[in-house]
């Protein structure tokens, strides 16, 4: 049916997670004590038809790294207790990533996805408020020329 | 023509307009035209008799901008030195630069400051083309894409030089304010400068790898001045054979845009370039690269250039379509029809399709006969390719939508039209001769023993010095497999090496060399000696792995402030007139160069501040066999270690008063321009003749970081006298160890080899020890009886391989 799909492709358990890594000691370098850890994720904006046999196999054989990541659907989860930060180009800015997975889809036999955009989305547990993430996003993971970035709780 | 206004196009009422009007026009528009240029352009449409269009002034902006025409560098500016006369510069850039070039005449030059790229003969049948490009604007903004689509437009460059050359290597020179900056210098509005180095550094890594061309040689440099406008050199060398050099259209081929589609990406690119960086820049201007799509264009089109399929190409860079197919149909005439332009999406003006600088276009003219097989060549490399106009023989350049005419320009005025600048410069420094008085001698100050050894270990993790593995290993250099001297030299391949060289031609065993000089600290002090000083780092660098002055040539990039300022512009007047005399002196040509202007910015406090003025000088050399090219890191025990050339009190913008937090003060170095360049032959003859096991030059830091960076990336320690350095006078050992003086080397040589080396470099060299086997590095002066410099290898190179 058609619609948005959003999907998120993270690294598994124990897997590493380089990007958080450097994301975290850069964190600390602002001045964030109370940080404890931090992740990174890939977020995929999937608009037209797709079934969900279609929509596993596309993040199966298309967007993980079947060793160390695995992928979920986008949609917010209560209980992690980490502040989330998604940073997606702004609508009208080139985002050529999103062009080859809209490709690659067509190339695995899916014709009804018109659009596909990517994202970053970043956790971070220990940070007192919302308005941290705020200084984060501004100082580190978005650029406001090209990026528009929300802010959520999980 | 267009007699009212459509929805799309609108006609903007210039010719009744007063000179305020005109002025607001400009700076509505982002136009960056001045007065001068508004009113010939008024005159212009005064004289045909109606309004312009906004296609026609954009294109006339466009072209116009300081970006595509180098108003500054090929306008007139009256030179005036306090006290000491005036001297008047009738196109500054024919006057200096491109004079070297005309008057060495070289033959294996084949293509000069003619194309997108220079030309240079590597053998009968190939040749080389070589271009550097900044992309300071758009990297200060969006470091990842603004970086990215730099050395992607500089690769499209060669690409479109002549009928097109094969990339076959990437340079990238870059300058930022320091990692650790404190938050508080950081203006309002920019990015801190850890996530602009991070941004550069990984656009151009994904652009290089990805397109599969090697980055094999280049530089970072550090100061606070470049905090909101860091420089981003990206440079590409290029094969070409020799029957592909020439371009040439005729009237009747088809316009073709081959590659991306256009759209509203990079819109005003080129006259955004010729402005200051103020805050709230709209974010049309970013662009955003494609290393995919721009690697399918360059398959198709060396495929098509082979099989002879067009008879022009140029690239789509700055000001798009409006400067690409105007600069082809130059010569002839040319009329476009905007509406067959394949655009990302609907909705895009006539004058945004024509102007937009969206990435991996190219321009073609092409035959009709030969469309077909283009046609087809392309789809079966999935690219796009599309006829968009034709060449006429009217020397008119004519835009089209849906038939109808929404611009028309002669070719004339577009390109002979813009009235030439007129400047003055006023160089009001102290001249060099006074600063010698008052200058900061190391007499002046002690350092003691103790610190000497701390100073040098200071000098090897300052960032200027310390290792860039934190870059060169993010980039492939092997890819294509032709790499002989990497960036990384030694047993372990931990050692920097002055310059890379590799073979383009896996069949052949002639080499290119790739070298670059890049000294702002100096134009502090006088920025005429730092431009001698950046050729001579350049070749100095080329000679030291085994290139040859005689077939070699370079390329200028000037980074500036504001060249309406008189000091700013005289002290890029002193820069060019270095250019002439030391590549003069040197009998090395320019073949290409660019330059970019109005580097400023507004410091937290509003002041409007300029970058430090920079040049980079790259170079490009013919190694006729790579069997004979040498290294930097010591081979052997036993061997001796000379100091070729002569060592003079020369610490003016030295490294050694960074890491001592002092001012830059003292003599800046000075290339003695006939003596460094019978060094330099005598030197290449001896590592032809293969007297040479390893050479090293001396930049910044001096002898004492040249010998540190040999012996740990060798393995093997050093035990070297001070006293018997050439020198012009009593030096203290500050000085000898320390001082940044130009044209020098330390070189390895065998025993054996003794006799014949200082036969031939007599004179010009000091013998100061060996190779040893403890693995230290000692440095004593016999004459003072006293151990300076005594430490491990290990502890050396810690310090060097920090990362920032």
């Amino acid at each position: 049916m058609h619609g948005t799909y959003l999907m998120e492709v993270g690294y598994k358990k124990g897997a590493g997670d380089p990007g958080a890594r450097s994301l975290l000691e850069d964190v600390r370098h602002l001045g964030v004590k109370s940080i404890k850890s931090v992740g990174t994720a890939q977020l995929y904006r999937l608009v037209g038809n797709l079934t969900s046999p279609d929509q596993a196999r596309i993040a199966e054989d298309l967007l993980c790294d079947p060793i160390l990541q695995e992928y979920r659907d986008g949609a917010r989860r209560a209980g992690e207790g980490a502040i989330v930060v998604d940073v997606w180009y702004k609508p009208g800015v080139t985002d050529v990533v999103g062009e080859s997975v809209a490709k690659g889809i067509r190339d695995l036999g899916c014709q009804g996805i018109s659009e596909v955009r990517t994202g970053m989305r970043y956790r971070f547990w220990g940070l007192r408020n919302r308005e941290m993430a705020g200084k984060i996003a501004a100082a580190l993971l978005a650029n406001p020329l090209v990026h528009e970035h929300s802010i959520h709780a999980d | 023509m267009l007699t009212k206004e459509s929805t799309l196009t609108r006609i903007i009422p210039l010719t009744a307009a007063s000179d305020s009007r005109l002025l607001e026009i400009s700076r509505k528009g982002l136009l960056s035209l001045n007065l001068q240029e508004m009113k010939a352009i008024q005159d212009y449409f005064k004289k045909i008799g109606h309004d312009p269009t906004d296609v026609e002034l954009e294109t006339i902006a466009q072209t116009w901008s300081e970006h595509c025409k180098h108003k500054t560098f090929s306008g007139v500016i009256e030179y005036e030195e306090a006290g000491r006369g005036s001297r008047v510069y009738d196109h500054l850039l024919k006057s200096t630069i491109m004079r070297v070039t005309e008057e060495l005449d070289r033959s294996w030059c084949w293509s000069v400051f003619r194309d997108n790229a220079g030309v240079m003969a590597l053998d009968d049948d190939w040749g080389v083309a070589f271009k550097v490009e900044t992309h300071n604007h758009p990297s200060a903004l969006e470091p990842y894409g603004g970086a990215g689509t730099g050395i992607g437009g500089v690769i499209r460059d060669i690409l479109g030089c002549g009928l097109g050359a094969k990339p076959v290597l990437n340079t990238d020179v870059f300058a930022f304010a320091p990692a650790d900056l404190p938050a508080k210098k950081v203006p309002k509005g920019v990015l801190s400068p850890r996530r602009i180095i991070n941004g550069v550094v990984a656009g151009v890594r994904d652009y290089g790898n990805r397109m599969g061309i090697p980055t094999a040689n280049g530089a970072v440099y550090f100061d606070e001045g470049y905090v909101a406008n860091p420089l981003v050199f990206c440079g590409t060398v290029g094969l070409i054979p020799k029957d592909k050099v020439n371009k040439e259209v005729k009237p009747g081929d088809f316009v073709v845009s081959l590659g991306g589609r256009t759209g509203r990406d990079g819109i005003h690119g080129a006259t955004f370039s010729s402005a200051a960086l103020e805050e709230g820049i709209a974010s049309s201007v970013v662009q955003i690269g494609h290393a995919i799509m721009e690697k399918r264009v360059m398959d198709v089109l060396l495929q098509a250039r082979d099989l002879g399929l067009y008879r022009a190409v140029t690239d789509c860079g700055a000001g798009g379509f409006s400067s690409a197919v105007g600069e082809l149909g130059s010569e002839t005439g040319v009329a476009a029809d905007l509406e067959k332009a394949p655009l990302k999406y609907q909705g895009l003006a006539p004058w945004e399709i024509w102007i937009s600088e969206s990435q991996e276009r190219m321009v073609l003219a092409v035959p009709p006969a030969h469309w077909p097989a283009l046609k087809a060549l392309c789809e079966s490399e999935s690219v796009e390719a599309t006829v968009i106009g034709e060449f006429t023989d009217d020397h008119k350049l004519t835009v089209r939508f849906h038939g109808e005419v929404v611009g028309q320009l002669d070719m004339d005025f577009l390109h002979e039209g813009m009235p030439r600048v007129h400047r003055s410069a006023r160089w009001t420094d102290v001249p060099s001769s006074a600063s010698r008085v008052s200058s900061l001698k190391t007499r002046d100050f002690r350092l003691g023993t103790r610190d000497i050894g701390d100073v040098l270990l200071k000098l090897l993790a300052h960032p200027n010095i310390a290792s860039k593995k934190w870059v060169v290993r993010q980039y492939d250099h092997e890819v294509q497999g032709g790499s002989v001297v990497k960036p990384f030299a030694g047993f372990e391949q931990r050692g920097p090496n002055d310059a890379c060289v590799f073979r383009p031609r896996l069949e052949s065993e002639r080499g290119v060399v790739v070298s670059n000089g890049f000294n702002p600290s100096y134009s502090e002090l006088d920025p005429y000696w730092m431009a001698a000083c950046a050729i001579d780092e350049a070749l100095r660098n080329l000679v030291a792995v085994g290139g040859d002055v005689a077939h070699s040539a370079i390329l200028d990039n000037f980074c500036w402030g504001d060249p309406q300022d008189p000091e700013e512009l005289a002290a890029l007047v002193r820069a060019c007139q270095a250019c002439y005399d030391i590549a003069k002196g040197f009998g090395v040509p320019f073949i290409s160069g660019k330059d970019s202007l109005n580097n400023t910015w507004r410091d937290a406090s509003g002041k409007i501040r300029s970058i430090p003025r920079s040049l980079l000088i790259s170079a490009i050399g013919v190694i006729k066999d790579v069997s004979r090219v040498v290294t930097m890191d010591l081979k052997e025990v036993g061997d001796w270690i000379y100091l070729v050339g002569e060592t003079r009190e020369e610490l003016g913008g030295a490294h050694l008063w960074k890491v001592l937090r002092k001012d830059s003060r003292g003599i800046v170095p000075h290339v003695q321009v006939a003596k460094a360049h019978e060094t330099f032959n005598l030197l290449h003859q001896a590592i032809v003749k293969g007297y040479v096991r390893a050479c090293h030059d001396l930049s910044e830091g001096g002898l004492a970081v040249a010998a540190a960076e040999m012996a740990f990336a060798g393995g093997f320690g050093l035990d070297l006298d001070l006293s018997k350095v050439l020198t012009d006078a009593p030096l203290t050992d500050a000085a000898l160890l320390f001082s940044e003086t130009p044209s020098r080397f330390l070189v390895e040589v065998p025993d054996i080899a003794r006799p014949a080396f200082e036969a031939l470099l007599k004179g010009s060299l000091g013998r100061l020890g060996r190779v040893v086997r403890s693995k230290k590095l000692v440095i004593r002066n016999a004459q003072t009886r006293k151990v300076l410099v005594r430490q491990p290898l290990d502890r050396l190179r810690q310090a060097w391989e920090v990362q920032p």
